[in-house]
């Protein structure tokens, strides 16, 4: 696809914006991964702040960006995808449930994101997966 | 003695055992169905001598002798320690 229409096209430049947003919330997921779980989820926790929680509609767009604009969220970058996917919900003042966990029978282990309880942009699969590490939206006190 | 887990690690059930997630090196700690049930009660605050006891009941009869039973729990509550996963107190 190129991006020239985007850049000549006069009527709302959103889809540019969020592609930049997208790449922006890649790039910092992609380092954050790298780092222990118990830092990712410090980090999420200072990011999330008392953004309201999310849409299930909203992080689905978000996800979909962060997949059209990064190779490694498309595949089997879990971590780095549903950080990413966070980050970009963020960005637009809201928070998803942020999750690791794991199945056995076979071993697995997976990051995903949640919104209006649900898994969001995941296969069925995804209900062996028992949660062991969460970062979920504040409650409203 | 009690044993905890320390509090980077979390554990889930699942239907044939458990996983310890260590939140400092980012390892996973497959337990099986027996080491599952044994770490639960253990940190329930039961015994090692009455996690033992447990374990001998819900196998078959014969099939684990009460001194193996306790060598594992004391076995699983080291191996747990010296991985720093939990703590003895």
């Amino acid at each position: 696809m190129s991006t020239q229409e985007t850049l000549f096209r006069h009527d709302g430049r959103a889809p540019l914006r969020i592609r930049l947003a997208a790449r922006l919330a890649v790039a910092i997921a992609l380092g954050l991964s790298r780092l222990p779980p118990r830092r990712i989820r410090a980090v999420l926790v200072a990011v999330r702040g008392r953004a309201r929680p999310a849409a299930h509609d909203q992080v689905l767009a978000a996800r979909r960006a962060v997949v059209a604009s990064s190779v490694t969220c498309a595949g089997k970058g879990c971590l780095p995808r549903s950080i990413a996917t966070a980050l970009l919900v963020r960005m637009r003042g809201q928070w998803p449930s942020w999750r690791v966990g794991a199945r056995t029978a076979p071993f697995g282990a997976h990051a995903w994101v949640e919104a209006e309880g649900r898994p969001v942009g995941e296969d069925a699969n995804i209900t062996s997966f028992r949660p062991l590490l969460s970062v979920d939206p504040r409650d409203p006190a | 003695m009690t044993v905890r887990l320390h509090r980077d690690v979390s554990l889930i059930r699942t239907d044939d055992g458990g996983v310890l997630l260590d939140q400092r090196s980012g390892e996973y700690w497959q337990l099986n169905h027996t080491a599952a049930t044994a770490l639960r009660l253990l940190l329930d605050g039961t015994g090692e001598q009455e996690v033992a006891t447990a374990l001998v009941a819900e196998c078959q009869p014969g099939e684990v002798e009460p001194d193996q039973a306790l060598r594992d729990v004391r076995e699983l509550a080291d191996e747990l320690t010296a991985a720093k996963l939990a703590v003895r107190s």
